[in-house]
């Protein structure tokens, strides 16, 4: 299953503890909390739940939601 | 040990034939670094090392293939460094041999522990940076199929995260290889893309930025926490402790994490708040906190030196809650990493700490959650960390293992700092402090919860304050009365030409007692007595006691007006003075004068009176910071606890001779005055003013073959240059009080008075003349300490938030037990917030809060620490700056005072404030000008100017006035 973009700043959201809404799609995640352990949580969690594949350099080297849609989504 | 493959011959340098190498200039990161090795060139503290233990099946011969083709791809590892007229560069060598020795360690039957020793051997071998290559590997096969590969490799060109790239693609290399694959191309970026964004980063605005915000959020320069108490320059190696946090703590650690929206490191980095916060005194603390400083950049995909260690400020209050911590590290963190990128070095050059050699942080928090599921074609592989390089103060590094055996914490400390059993101690205490915490409410304020470990409160409670002693409930003058009737002939007092039998002694004070009763002497009513030394003194004051009152000492010496305000403060019955117009008479208290009464009507046996251990023995007033002494009234089940205790300590016996020359208004003079007579010794009374004049003193000491007398640390260090064993050759103990006690005071005495015993007690007014005792020994060093506590009484050092502090911790000394006062005559503000609720003792005991500072020692004593609030001592006498700054700012044409302390004489001279110095030293550079305060720096503000009082007050106060 397809990671959906509601799904990913779902997962955001709640690893920096914001509502979903307030998690931007061009932005820089970095910016607004985002870390290494945060990431590799998701990321982890995405991997045990729905087989995606990226690794957590992927992810961390662009941080940003729309820019993971497609790494997310690629599984 | 057989080599199985050496491949060290072609190690080092190799540069292609045709190929020229790349020469970059060194990162920011690198740069810190490579000053540092500079400074030092063959130390290895900037040593990293890991070690991998792979178990299963592998090949050798593949994986140094495997190691080749990383190194040949890894360009950090291929470097060596030279320095030019621009600064140091880096070369980046088209290739190099691989540095790799292999041992089978099979046979051995110990082969873990000479792979462990080997590998130690080699983290002490410093690399040379320019010859390189800064890197190397070792292999040991430590049984069939078991491996440990280790490797070292220089903290200038690789960090944590880096180590776990490397890992992972030799991983990648090494199963692609044994599969007869071609391995997935390389992956690294190259390190002329990390030198490049450096350089971009230096030039950009966010630079600037993140420079404004770390100079803004650090201008006031806060302190730094340091567990040891003080910092010390980085060795060249490092002292470390590992333990495991449990996979059950581990679970409650992440699950209160997620509870509070945090991450379990988010959890740690609170709990070592916490921990440092209450183990240093700071309400405040700054933790270091390493960074890969490699999230959205292409620093994620190469190999080498990017890491950053940026200052956590936190405000650990004991009455907010641990959630509200774990947030505000949350958004710490957060604001953290938006500037994470302006280096740790350029911050503290920014705040000139740099040229201070003062550092930003305390404790580093290091957590490593990057290393999980790695396998070398199947064969399962373990990272374990050897070296995390330099350590300056304390490292504490997480590892999160995610093999179900916890976190792995490895607590790293500078050994100029600290032994290994004070390591093990902090690891312990952080470990038992996060498991608390993660079984705890996290929505309860943090003073629920204290460091001490079960077992360290179990030793202070149940070894070090085991103090438990029956005793008769007696009074201070009862044991007086019963002496006089089994010894009557026995000398009781001598003073000057005077002597007096117990018998005689006990008659005069028992007419005088009588007479006393008439003007309302009872059970719980207060006599002044202002008498100077003389037989005539002890007759008062034993007659006030026989009479069941308390007594006031009021000093003739001191100001009429502080003697007046004591009469209407603590409104006696009466005051006994031995002539007319010692004491002011319009106070409203009647006047008892010795001088031409006649008491020889009286009935000369001891009177009956309703006497019970609960009533007043006497009030001593001590200096108030509100500006107005404070009457302390000591009760006689106190005292009494206070002498039984000396009795059983020390042993008076009637041949003693006890010499009473301190001034009744300090309660040293109690027991001096009184000791002496319950035991049926000679109580040797100093004429009024000897007490100043050491010359006389030792005269007295021989003349009267005085056995038991009293100084001040400062009286005896002068005393010491006057006596010899042989003038005092009658001596045979000495008690100091008062002051701190210097170590090379305590040797002066031991020798120049050898054979003698000397005792340094301690103990405030309000606690009974002195709760605490420590026998001088010859052969010890350090600070003195001020010992064990007495009988029914405990001592606790708590910190800020009135939990027990374990040994070594400073925190501020409580008193407990039976000694405690009644509390301050008419200050029922003060009494209550001085003696409080005891939380560790029995319903409805009270301790009492001293503000010194102090700490246990590993052996049950306390050692004193200096003043917690700005009180300063002068030889013996409590000034509060408080009390003095009122009475100068009363004066016309004030409008602000500071009062402080200054030392007027070299280290151990009368003034000495002791060793720590605490605010109370001051130097006057001129006129107007700077206070120069020990150990801080206070301006004085702009327009004003400084002048110290008149006498007497000058050796105390100092006067703010608007500059002329």
């Amino acid at each position: 299953m397809a990671l959906t973009l509601g799904l990913i700043r779902h997962d955001v959201a709640d690893a920096l503890g914001e509502v979903p809404a307030d998690i931007p799609l061009d932005e820089n995640l970095l910016d607004h909390g985002l870390d290494s352990v945060r990431v590799m949580a998701l990321l982890g969690r995405r991997r045990r739940d729905q087989g995606v594949e990226a690794d957590f350099a992927d992810l961390a080297e662009q941080p940003a939601t729309d820019v993971w849609v497609p790494l997310l989504e690629a599984s | 040990m057989t080599a199985l493959l050496t491949d060290t011959d072609g190690a080092g340098p190799v540069p292609g034939p045709d190929v020229t190498p790349v020469v970059l200039p060194l990162t920011a990161a690198q740069s810190g670094m490579w000053f540092a090795q500079s400074l030092d060139p063959l130390s290895p503290a900037h040593n990293t090392a890991e070690c991998l233990e792979i178990d299963g099946p592998l090949d050798p011969e593949l994986f140094a293939a495997a190691l080749r083709r990383v190194t040949a791809e890894a360009d950090a590892l291929r470097v060596t460094f030279e320095d030019s007229p621009d600064g140091p560069r880096q070369r980046v060598l088209p290739s190099v041999g691989l540095p790799l020795t292999t041992h089978d360690l099979r046979d051995a039957p110990d082969a873990g522990r000479r792979a462990e020793e080997w590998m130690r051997a080699d983290l002490a071998e410093p690399f040379g940076l320019t010859a390189g290559p800064l890197f190397r590997h070792a292999l040991f096969r430590v049984g069939e199929k078991r491996w440990l590969w280790y490797q070292r490799i220089h903290h200038l060109v690789m960090d944590g995260f880096g180590y776990s790239l490397l890992v992972r693609r030799a991983a990648e290399v090494y199963t692609a290889l044994t599969r007869g694959e071609e391995p997935g191309s390389r992956a690294f970026g190259t390190l002329a893309d990390l030198v490049a964004e450096d350089s971009a980063y230096r030039s950009s605005d966010a630079f600037a930025a993140d420079r404004a915000h770390w100079t803004e959020a650090f201008a006031d320069r806060p302190a730094v926490p340091r567990l040891a108490g003080r910092g010390a320059l980085p060795s060249r190696t490092f002292l470390r402790r590992t333990a495991h946090l449990g996979p059950e703590a581990t679970e409650a650690v992440r699950d209160l994490a997620a509870r509070l929206r945090a991450t379990w490191p988010d959890v740690l980095i609170a709990a070592q708040a916490l921990y440092t916060s209450r183990a240093t005194g700071h309400q405040e603390v700054v933790l270091g906190l390493p960074m890969t400083g490699r999230m959205g950049s292409v620093s994620l995909r190469v190999p080498g030196m990017v890491m950053n260690v940026l200052p956590l400020r936190l405000d650990v209050a004991p009455d907010a809650t641990f959630a509200e911590l774990v947030r505000q590290v949350v958004l710490g963190v957060r604001e953290v990493r938006r500037h994470q990128r302006y280096r740790y070095e350029d911050i503290r050059r920014d705040l000139r700490l740099l040229r201070e050699n003062r550092g930003l942080a305390g404790p580093l928090v290091n957590v490593m959650p990057y290393d999980h599921d790695l396998d070398f074609a199947g064969s399962p592989a373990r990272a374990r960390n050897l070296s995390a390089g330099q350590v300056d103060d304390l490292t504490v590094n997480v590892y999160d293992r995610a093999d179900g055996r916890g976190l792995r914490i490895d607590h790293d400390g500078n050994p100029a700092l600290y032994d290994d059993g004070e390591l093990a101690a902090h690891q312990e205490r952080f470990l038992y402090l996060v498991e608390r915490l993660g079984r705890a409410d996290p929505h309860v304020p943090t003073a629920a919860h204290g460091i001490a470990t079960a077992a360290e409160l179990e030793l202070i409670a149940g070894t070090f304050n085991d103090t438990g002693r029956t005793l008769p409930p007696t009074t201070l003058i009862g044991p007086i009365e019963s002496r006089a009737a089994r010894t009557p002939d026995a000398t009781a007092l001598v003073y000057g030409e005077t002597s007096l039998t117990y018998e005689e002694l006990n008659t005069r004070a028992n007419r005088l007692a009588r007479h006393l009763r008439t003007l309302g002497a009872r059970p719980g009513a207060v006599v002044g007595v202002s008498v100077p030394r003389s037989v005539e003194l002890v007759v008062s004051l034993l007659a006030v006691l026989k009479a069941g009152a308390a007594y006031l000492p009021l000093d003739p010496d001191h100001p009429e007006q502080r003697l007046a305000y004591m009469l209407r403060d603590a409104a006696p019955v009466c005051a006994v003075t031995d002539r007319a117009g010692r004491l002011p008479e319009d106070t409203g208290t009647p006047l008892v004068v010795l001088d031409g009464l006649d008491v020889s009507e009286y009935l000369w046996v001891n009177p009956s009176r309703p006497l019970t251990p609960a009533h007043p023995a006497y009030v001593i007033y001590t200096s108030g910071s509100a500006g107005r002494p404070k009457g302390v009234v000591v009760s006689h089940g106190a005292i009494d606890n206070r002498l039984r205790w000396m009795q059983g300590a020390y042993g008076l016996t009637a041949d003693d001779r006890v010499l009473q020359k301190t001034p009744s208004s300090f309660d040293v003079s109690v027991w001096e005055f009184f000791w002496p007579l319950r035991q049926g010794a000679v109580l040797v009374v100093a004429e009024p003013g000897a007490h100043e004049d050491p010359a006389c003193l030792v005269r007295l000491i021989r003349e009267q073959g005085v056995t038991t007398c009293h100084f001040v640390p400062s009286m005896l260090q002068v005393l010491l240059a006057e006596a010899d064993a042989e003038a005092c050759g009658s001596l045979r103990r000495v008690f100091s009080s008062g002051e701190a006690l210097p170590r090379e005071t305590a040797d002066a005495f031991g020798r120049g008075l050898p054979g003698v015993e000397l005792h340094h007690l301690y103990g405030p007014t309000e606690a009974a003349v002195d709760v605490t005792f420590h026998t001088c020994a010859a052969d010890a060093a350090g600070p003195v300490p001020i010992g064990r506590p007495v009988w029914n009484t405990r001592l606790y050092v708590l910190d800020a938030a009135l939990q027990p502090c374990p040994p070594g911790i400073p925190g501020e000394l409580h008193l407990a037990g039976r000694q405690l006062a009644d509390g301050y005559l008419n200050c029922p503000g003060p009494t209550a917030s001085r003696f409080v609720a005891d939380p560790f003792g029995r319903p409805a005991e009270r301790m009492y809060r001293t503000g010194d500072l102090a700490r246990w020692t590993a052996e049950g004593e306390v050692v004193h620490l200096g003043r917690a609030d700005d009180r300063v001592k002068l030889p013996g006498q409590r000034i509060e700056p408080g009390e003095t700054e009122t009475a100068q700012t009363t004066r016309g044409g004030v409008d602000a005072a500071c009062a402080l302390g200054r030392r007027t004489r070299a280290k151990g001279g009368p003034f000495d404030p002791g060793p720590e110095g605490r605010a109370t030293h001051l130097v006057l550079e001129n006129a107007i000008g700077r206070l120069s305060l020990w150990p801080v720096w206070r301006e004085v503000p702009e327009g004003w100017s400084v002048r110290f009082g008149p006498a007497p007050h000058e050796v105390c106060a100092a006067t703010l006035e608007p500059g002329r």
